[in-house]
């Protein structure tokens, strides 16, 4: 039994790895380095995804570029919930890691963990166009070693932490995030 | 025959619309397809800039000075310098003022082909963004060259700029001049006399100077109404009043002449960038920078103004100053504030399906609107 | 110089009659307190005439609140609008008085001298 399924886990994974359809949120600095990697010559088809659409529903990663403000906050948890399963989410660039230079500002969130569950971090400022081809290999490698008949369905699977806060849109009002608390 | 009644109708966005540089919401009132009112909302990349600055060093804030337009930031940097060198009262030595106007002239060739593929990509056509963008690679492999990184580059320093630009480089820049005006050929004769492309932008977008001029716009969207104004000229900066150039204009005020504006844009400057080449191969022996300590800059107490002309029109930076290592309140005056402004103006005439193409036309970055 | 708000509307309309039609820019600085305890900034209007291609300088001072140029110059909509939401200044006559670049809910005006830092 094990054999069949660990078979048809292959082939899922394979198709999955190889076929991702990014939606791409290009806000700051480091959405001018992604357009330049896709639209420029490093081979885009084989070593990156070559689709980017502008419809959340027929996307499947979220690759989230920039500074990203508590008032845009509650948007982009609503594109991430429309987003279908599996879905996966790539924060690139230190605005998005842990807020960067603009961690002492009014309108800021100190990294996109905060609101979202991130399964790869890329750091630069801005990073290199071969540093985000490494860093989509590497997810697509994790992909691979995945096991998706053995897995729950459903937000439990990839929320870490803060389950609430990606179920709960209402929840999110900008007091929340320290701005008159400290 | 029954008589067919238009419903208004009100259409929302959300923050990924497609064809914007960074994020622009807006919400607009249709009638059939032609818009009646058209409300935009900035606010979404407001990252505190002015605010920062009162709690920084001023040799701290010159790193985040690069931020406000990753597509032309030596620009930026270059406004915020030319204000506290004033009130420092110093000046720079030849070499450091020419190596800053060929860097900045090789700027703002990047931001006009940034500009242009992504223009295109709106109107529908996808080949000619990989045309434009391969080129803008080879200027920015020239800048990882010349200053070790490819957007934000911590080039220019109080007093100078960090290194000299050696010979090999130089002779690379003009290799690459020689090799563009082929590509750029290629890359002009792709769309400029298709039937489809003139005819969805010649007659859009008509921006008149008794328009434009009480909405404070300048730059090239002022420079196709018909008033040649560039602050090159107008007020003089480092070496402007030394070299050779000169102002194109139109008088339609459409987005053709918007776009073929632009496109003369790009040689006038492949120009500058061949007589500062030049010079630099010819005299490059002396001073590249003033040795001053960069952790202690106090500028004497007093107010400022300096007036930059960036690729989106004019940029002004007020500065006052107490005496103290911080400054104490710092202003910048940025082109797309006031192109979205009209904006709300303009898309109050046109149909949905020609919004996308005015929004481009008008080369509006939003994290320099919002800072 | 302390002046009100309507000096202000007057001298900037004498200023448009004779040729400076652009509002080129806007800036506030926040001098509070001041001798007598109360809140006081300063504004400084930037003018532009294109015909002789001349560039001027106005500066006012005043306390909490003031007239709206926007029926003289239509680029000082948003440019009141930003100041409104960093300083707090109120503008009387304005078409739309809203904040623009921060949420609706957020309390306090960051650019003002009394506002407590995070």
């Amino acid at each position: 039994m094990n054999v069949i399924i660990s078979s048809i886990d292959k082939i899922l994974n394979f198709g999955k790895a190889n076929s991702l359809w990014p939606l791409a949120f290009g806000s700051s600095c480091c959405g001018a380095e992604l357009l330049q990697t896709a639209f420029s010559g490093y081979d885009s088809g084989v070593l990156n995804p070559e689709i980017f659409t502008n419809s959340p529903q027929q996307a499947d990663l979220l690759i989230c570029t920039g500074v990203i403000t508590a008032k845009a906050a509650p948007e982009l948890t609503k594109l991430y919930q429309q987003m279908p399963e599996p879905k996966y989410v790539i924060a690139m660039g230190s605005c998005a890691i842990s807020g960067g230079m603009f961690y002492d500002s009014n309108n800021g969130i100190q990294g996109a963990d905060s609101i979202l569950p991130v399964d790869i971090y890329l750091p630069g400022c801005p990073p290199k166009p071969e540093a985000l081809i490494d860093a989509l290999t590497k997810l697509k490698n994790g992909i691979k070693n995945t096991s998706p008949l053995k897995i729950k369905k459903g937000a439990e699977a990839h929320c870490t932490k803060q389950t609430e806060v990606c179920n709960n849109v209402e929840g999110l009002n900008v007091e929340y995030f320290g701005v008159d608390k400290l | 025959m029954k008589n067919i009644t238009h419903n208004k109708t009100i259409i929302n966005t959300n923050i990924n619309y497609p064809s914007t540089h960074g994020i622009l919401r807006f919400s607009a009132e249709l009638e059939g397809e032609k818009i009646i009112k058209f409300a935009p909302e900035l606010g979404y990349t407001h990252r505190g800039l002015e605010k920062a600055a009162q709690n920084r060093l001023f040799s701290q804030y010159l790193l985040m000075t690069e931020k406000i337009d990753y597509l032309a930031d030596f620009f930026y940097t270059q406004a915020y310098l030319s204000a506290t060198e004033e009130l420092l009262e110093i000046e720079l030595p030849k070499n450091a003022q020419y190596i800053r106007v060929l860097t900045m002239e090789l700027n703002r060739i990047s931001s006009h082909l940034a500009w242009l593929g992504h223009f295109m990509q709106n109107l529908g056509a996808s080949v000619p963004v990989f045309y434009a963008f391969n080129l803008r690679n080879e200027i920015l492999n020239i800048f990882e060259k010349i200053t070790g990184s490819r957007i934000t580059h911590n080039y220019y320093i109080f007093g100078g700029v960090r290194n000299k630009i050696s010979n090999d480089v130089l002779n690379d820049i003009l290799d690459f001049i020689k090799n563009f005006n082929q590509k750029f050929k290629i890359l002009n004769g792709v769309m400029a006399e298709n039937p489809i492309f003139l005819d969805r932008t010649k007659g859009i977008g008509v921006i008149t100077t008794e328009i434009a001029l009480p909405y404070s716009i300048t730059g090239v969207n002022l420079r196709a109404s018909g008033l040649a104004l560039d602050f090159r000229k107008e007020k003089p900066y480092l070496v402007y009043d030394e070299l050779e150039f000169s102002i194109p204009t139109a008088f339609e005020g459409d987005c053709h002449s918007r776009y073929k504006l632009r496109m003369d844009e790009i040689e006038i400057s492949l120009n500058l960038v061949k007589q500062c080449t030049e010079w630099l191969l010819a005299n490059q022996n002396g001073e590249i920078s003033l040795n001053i300590n960069q952790a202690e800059i106090k500028p004497k107490a007093g107010r400022t103004a300096s007036w930059t002309e960036s690729p989106r029109g004019l940029i002004m930076c007020h500065l006052i100053t107490d005496g103290g290592k911080k400054p104490k309140r710092l202003k910048w005056r940025t082109p797309s504030f006031y192109a979205v402004q009209l904006l709300e103006k303009i898309a109050a005439d046109c149909t949905l399906s020609d919004l996308s193409t005015l929004i481009s036309s008008l080369d509006i970055v939003l994290a320099e609107a919002d800072r | 110089m302390k002046t009100t708000g309507m000096e202000a509307f007057e001298a900037l309309s004498g200023l448009k009659k004779n040729g400076f039609i652009a509002l080129v820019s806007l800036t506030a600085e926040d001098l509070s307190p001041n001798a007598d305890g109360e809140n006081e900034f300063k504004l400084i209007y930037t003018l532009y005439n294109p015909v002789n291609r001349e560039f001027k300088e106005f500066e006012t001072t005043v306390n909490d609140i003031t007239y709206s140029v926007s029926s003289l110059y239509k680029s000082a909509n948003y440019d009141e609008r930003e100041i409104y939401d960093l300083f707090g200044i109120k503008f009387k006559n304005h078409p739309n008085l809203k904040r623009i670049f921060l949420d609706e809910n957020f309390k306090g005006h960051p650019l003002k001298n009394s506002f407590k830092n995070r």
